[in-house]
């Protein structure tokens, strides 16, 4: 395609927004047609060989390796989405039909769909991550604090809108209406319905697997219905976590969904046929692929009784069998509307410098998020019902946040650590930004990032009032005094990106940096930091203690 | 070897290595009966045998067209390959269409290939006057054979049949799954592209769960089957207690073919159980144990073929 008609396309786009409210899920072509789709059409018509071969690796089951990797399983219906696209092309190619913006659009999503699930088949070979990688972490955590720094450009102004990128709906990113009747900090829940994730009050999960992947200790479970997937988690992420995906879906961002369970708020059950039958069993190989003891954070265990089954129903058809609870642990939705595929591609060039993306460094930054490398983005298919599909860009694992330390030496890292989130994102010195935060990967969305994307998501921050930032910062399960000092921090940091990119604050939030706060007679947060390691037995992981998940948490 | 031959034993060797390790199947027994109604007064009326209890719980009408290469290659490679519209008894449920290629049952191992394209209701096939909805196509053909079937084809019904012939040429290559496996098979694309509606036919399915009561299942020393809740049919979510082992389908059907051949109709009946249980092998041992209380109780006989086999053969074809 040449240039002329890419421009031509482009308008095509922009005029014919209407076509695409079928798919419903805004649009991935914003700004130009993309190369990387030009071999899907032949004399501006669909070459029809190259589409059938892209469908035939995202449908054909027969088909299992990629480049020698294992190809992930393709799910029913993520196979019935592919199809309900590809035959709207194959349609299009039998009517001799030119391109125009919807087959642009589709083609660029059944690329995207190929070109994440290859991605996946690449990353799902490698268990552990490389030394090379490990490294390249550390390197970019120490760069990213000099390359954070920007200069404020004398033109820009927010009185006028040219100045700030224009950012539509798309998958990678929602506009979410401040809204009294849907405030944002319920936009998580509001996309946890749509995907039908349903976290109860008191839940009852089934082991299902071990899991393999990760550093954080984790294993696989299923609901009672057996419909939907868990994925239960241990260690300094769980609170840290469920804060971090609700900021950001507040922000406008798609996210996973976890949720924080306190004391026995959460059983697992064993089945006699499973793997692993019991407490002692799921402990053992923990430490063996973690090399973490999950014993202090075990509450209790057995078989489950008459009177646990009359205080919770579910437990009913359970009696006899095998159970534990724990002091505290966090489950992470895997619902069957959400198919999960690679990530959502940060390193092609059409998101080298999507806005929406560049813009996101600043939310990480908020949340002081630490590990944003391409493994932690994701692309998804979300069933909408009635057969209708959207894709949709997930920030996932936003759980090294809140307070981070890493040691390079030690090859260790602890989150969660309330005394080591700056009260400060950002400073204003002169006419330049600093920011204080470090990421462990420098994707070229966030290399990118300029002024102007910065201070269109500092205007979404901005948008978070009070009662916002309190409610979601409740969600994640910490010790009151804990939770509190993290709201006035939290409040703290984004006050001082309103006022480093000088917006008029919609909604001041008071704060204390001298916060002190006493328990028993005891200050146990103190002119601003936590000074107990608090209530460690309910608490393994520690609040304070700074060895992480690679040093059993100092257990 | 000639290339049918050597056709057939590629198949036969995918099916019995690689291809189950990705494939779904089905394990299922097949039996016919010195006396059909007895079999179907205990089908209707929920019978029991010692071990297991049945409920009769549906009515399901199916319309099938079954294609085949003009020389029958899949009925020798042991495959069928069918469209099917499905009607249940349930008003809500709504109308389905399906395509789908199966293997023959194997004398060694009941377990069935079955690969399906579950969904035919967006795909639409071009026209001299437009687009028609392949359902639409495949309506007129098993409503001509099911009002119809000793009339002669209209210019209409051929018509349909070159249209519904046109869709399998241009998708031969294409993301249809029972394709993508006929192509893993060793079918080249001519040969799939030469494929053509050769029966079609209408079955009354009655449809029984196969389960066992709390005793039953204690007697059997069995553990709770574990269904997605989904996937549980309603009779099991009001009676928690009842132990969903089995499936069952009482078939009756009739067939006509839709080229030259002896006979002119086929008519078959058939009992079909499904294994359901979630540990395949201990399913397999409740099989067993129902098809000895069917050989003593209705003198059932076990049977292998498909029913598009057993209505080949009844047309005349002998492979």
């Amino acid at each position: 395609m040449n240039l002329k008609e890419r421009i031509l396309c482009l308008m095509m786009i922009i005029i014919s927004t209407a076509v695409f409210s079928q798919i419903s899920r805004g649009n991935l072509l914003n700004g130009e047609i993309p190369a990387s789709i030009d071999s899907f059409f032949v004399d501006k018509q669909i070459n029809l060989q190259v589409l059938r071969n892209s469908t035939a690796f995202l449908t054909d089951r027969d088909l299992t390796s990629y480049l020698d990797y294992d190809i992930p399983n393709r799910k029913k219906a993520f196979m019935r989405h592919v199809k309900h696209l590809s035959e709207k092309l194959e349609c299009a190619y039998q009517d001799h039909q030119e391109m125009n913006a919807e087959m642009a659009e589709i083609v660029y999503e059944i690329s995207l769909l190929e070109a994440s699930l290859k991605q996946k088949a690449t990353e799902q070979a490698q268990v552990k991550v490389p030394l090379k990688a490990k490294v390249r972490m550390i390197m970019d955590s120490y760069k990213s604090r000099y390359f954070t720094s920007y200069k404020i450009p004398p033109y820009v102004s927010l009185e006028n809108d040219h100045d700030l990128p224009s950012i539509s709906d798309s998958p990678y990113f929602h506009h979410v209406e401040v809204d009294t009747a849907s405030p944002l900090h319920k936009q998580f829940g509001y996309l946890a319905k749509l995907k039908k994730v349903d976290a109860e009050k008191d839940m009852v999960v089934l082991f299902e697997e071990l899991s393999l992947s990760g550093s954080a200790p984790k294993i696989r479970t299923l609901d009672l219905d057996l419909d939907n997937e868990w994925s239960l988690k241990w260690g300094d992420e769980v609170h840290a976590d469920v804060v971090g995906s609700r900021i950001f879906a507040a922000l406008g961002y798609d996210v996973d969904h976890p949720y924080f369970y306190g004391k026995d708020k959460l059983t697992l059950i064993f089945d006699e046929n499973a793997e692993i039958k019991n407490a002692e069993e799921l402990a053992q190989n923990i430490r063996q692929i973690y090399d973490i003891d999950l014993n202090p954070f075990i509450s209790g265990f057995g078989l489950v009784s008459e009177e646990m089954a009359a205080e919770n129903k579910e437990l009913e058809s359970f009696v006899g069998s095998q159970y534990v609870r724990f002091v505290k642990c966090a489950i992470e939705a895997r619902p069957d509307r959400v198919k999960r595929l690679g990530s959502f591609l940060p390193h092609l060039p059409e998101n080298e410098n999507r806005p929406e993306l560049k813009g996101a460094l600043l939310a990480h930054h908020f949340i002081g998020n630490w590990d944003t490398r391409e493994a932690n983005t994701l692309l998804t298919t979300v069933h909408n019902g009635d057969y209708e599909y959207r894709i949709s860009a997930v920030f996932s694992d936003l759980g090294t946040s809140m307070g981070v330390v890493y040691k390079a030496v030690a090859a260790d890292f602890k989150v969660g650590l309330v005394n080591e989130l700056p009260w400060e994102v950002v400073r204003r010195k002169g006419k330049k930004l600093k920011f204080t935060n470090s990421i462990n990967a420098i994707l070229p969305s966030y290399k990118n990032a300029e002024y102007e994307d910065l201070l269109w998501m500092a205007q979404k921050i901005a948008m978070l009032n009070e009662e916002n930032l309190r409610k979601m910062i409740e969600k994640g399960g910490w010790p009151k005094p804990i939770e509190e000092l993290y709201f006035h921090k939290m409040a703290s940091r984004r006050a001082s990106i309103i006022d480093a990119f000088q917006i008029d604050d919609p909604h001041p939030i008071a704060f204390d940096k001298k916060l002190t706060i006493y328990e028993e007679g005891r200050a146990v947060v103190k002119n601003g930091a936590l000074v107990v390691d608090y209530q460690r037995e309910m608490n393994p992981e520690s609040f304070v203690k700074k060895k992480g998940r690679m040093r059993n948490y100092g257990n | 070897m000639s290339p049918i031959n050597r056709l057939y034993t590629l198949v036969f060797t995918l099916l019995l290595s690689v291809n189950f390790a990705f494939s779904q199947t089905e394990e299922q027994r097949k039996y016919v009966f010195e006396n059909n109604h007895e079999i179907e007064n205990f089908i209707l009326s929920s019978g029991t045998t010692e071990a297991l209890s049945t409920h009769f719980h549906s009515e399901y009408t199916y319309y099938d067209i079954y294609l085949d290469t003009p020389d029958f290659l899949l009925l020798r490679t042991k495959l069928s390959l069918r469209f099917r519209k499905r009607i249940t008894d349930d008003k809500k449920r709504p109308i389905t269409y399906g395509f789908q290629l199966k293997s023959e049952m194997d004398s060694l191992n009941s377990v069935r290939m079955e690969i399906e394209e579950t969904e035919l209701d967006f795909y639409m096939v071009k026209s001299d006057t437009g687009w028609v909805p392949l359902p639409t196509l495949l309506d007129s053909l098993f409503e001509h054979y099911d009002k119809h079937p000793d009339q002669p084809e209209s210019e209409n019904i051929v018509k349909t049949i070159q249209l519904i012939e046109s869709w399998i040429q241009f998708k031969a290559e294409g993301a249809i799954a029972p394709f993508q496996r006929l192509r893993h098979l060793g079918f080249v694309i001519r040969e799939i592209q030469s494929l053509r509606p050769v029966t079609c036919g209408k079955t009354i399915r009655r449809r029984s769960h196969i389960y066992a009561s709390a005793e039953q299942s204690e007697q059997l020393n069995l553990e709770r089957n574990r269904k997605k809740t989904g996937d549980l049919p309603k009779f099991f979510k009001k009676n928690p207690g009842h132990n969903w082992l089995l499936e069952s389908s009482l078939d009756l059907a009739v067939f006509y073919p839709l080229y030259t051949s002896k006979e002119h109709v086929a008519r078959i009946s058939e009992y079909e159980v499904e294994n359901k249980f979630f540990q395949p092998e201990i399913g397999r041992q409740v099989l067993e144990i129902y098809e000895a209380e069917l050989i003593a109780k209705f003198r059932a006989i076990p049977k292998m073929d498909s029913k598009y086999k057993q209505a080949m053969e009844l047309f005349g074809e002998e492979r």
